[in-house]
């Protein structure tokens, strides 16, 4: 978790990820989930991959049959669940603290 | 979709250009794949908000990069056309048949008979051996290798009649763009057949039709259309024969036009 600041857009994209910590999600899901603007979530998951919060995997299916290039499946490590909750709680700490309990961006 | 296809190879390869050359397929596979997704939802405005959203996080990416795993593809194969892969099922079709009608009917023959001078059917098109509708198709395939291209025409309207029975499930919208592609296909092969049977008969040259056709599979098996692997490997493969029976056809092997079309 060092050096990884947490932004309003980063901690929603860990809620996400923590609504079922063991489920691997694409980054187009995982922005729709987050409330995010499609198109934007891919520095933040490279960020945490850097971080070693995530793993990722390339799907196995064919391109050709599918229609579209192979998808990337992002999970949590053990060590991003961890980061993930304190992270949050940390927010939700500073939250409580200014009386601010509001979780989703409006796009 | 289709406009919306080439739309994405533009701009996501204009998106990629400006990231570092390891993390650039990857991340290419990942907007193509999402714009694919947007473009079935058919929501046009959408997909030009994803793209303004994407063009806006190219920074934070390109200074990410430098770190991120690149254990994905080394490049990002666009989807294949359905235009190319109609196409792609001519041209292996008609090809794959032309040499296998010339070994049988004209090369296999030929030299069967050895010195006899009989150009009655031998092995292994004899009477007896092989039904009369295979018989049909391969004497067809032999006038394609021996400069009268029937079989292009008649296998573009197999394809597109196979394709129409494939999007039967889906809207008269794709089965038209299927019919019309065909369409195209097939006016394509009427002009080549056509040339053809004109050049084989006022010169001595043949196989003008199979030359074209062998230089399309080039095109596909180099070009960069999408077409999976193994499908450019046999293209490139039929590509060479068909080359190699248009050569042997109008050199040393000019003796197999003659005795087949007799």
């Amino acid at each position: 978790m060092a050096g990884l600041r947490m932004t309003t857009p980063r901690l929603l994209v860990l809620n996400a990820f923590l609504d079922d910590p063991t489920q691997e999600r694409y980054g187009l899901e995982l922005a729709t989930a987050a409330g995010l603007e499609p198109g934007t979530i891919y520095p933040i998951l490279v960020a945490f991959e850097n971080a070693g919060w995530l793993i990722s995997r390339e799907e196995q299916v064919d391109p050709h049959l599918q229609g579209r290039p192979r998808r990337r499946y992002y999970a949590l490590t053990a060590e991003g669940t961890t980061a993930a909750r304190d992270a949050l709680a940390g927010n939700a700490r500073r939250r409580g603290r200014r009386g601010a309990p509001n979780r989703k961006l409006a796009w | 979709m289709v406009t919306a296809r080439r739309i994405d190879r533009v701009v996501v390869a204009a998106l990629g250009s400006a990231l570092p050359p390891p993390f650039r397929a990857r991340q290419q596979a990942e907007w193509a794949a999402d714009l694919a997704d947007l473009a079935r939802g058919d929501r046009p405005a959408a997909r030009w908000r994803y793209v303004l959203a994407a063009t806006r996080t190219l920074p934070a990416l390109h200074a990410l990069a430098r770190h991120a795993q690149v254990d994905g593809p080394r490049s990002v194969s666009p989807p294949v056309l359905p235009t190319t892969r109609m196409l792609a099922w001519v041209v292996a079709t008609s090809l794959g048949w032309t040499l296998l009608s010339w070994s049988t009917v004209i090369a296999g023959p030929y030299l069967a008979a050895g010195a006899n001078p009989d150009p009655s059917p031998t092995w292994p098109i004899a009477d007896r051996l092989l039904p009369a509708p295979l018989k049909v198709a391969l004497q067809l395939g032999g006038y394609a290798a021996a400069g009268m291209d029937l079989l292009l025409v008649a296998v573009a309207a197999v394809v597109t009649a196979g394709f129409l029975l494939l999007s039967s499930g889906r809207g008269w919208r794709d089965r038209l763009n299927t019919l019309a592609r065909g369409g195209l296909i097939a006016m394509v092969t009427l002009a080549v057949t056509v040339v053809d049977m004109f050049t084989s008969l006022a010169t001595t040259l043949n196989g003008l039709a199979l030359s074209l056709t062998a230089v399309a599979a080039v095109g596909l098996a180099l070009g960069r259309f999408g077409l999976p692997r193994r499908w450019r490997i046999v293209l490139g493969v039929l590509a060479a024969a068909g080359f190699a029976v248009v050569i042997t056809d109008n050199t040393f092997g000019s003796a197999m036009i003659v005795w087949f079309r007799d």
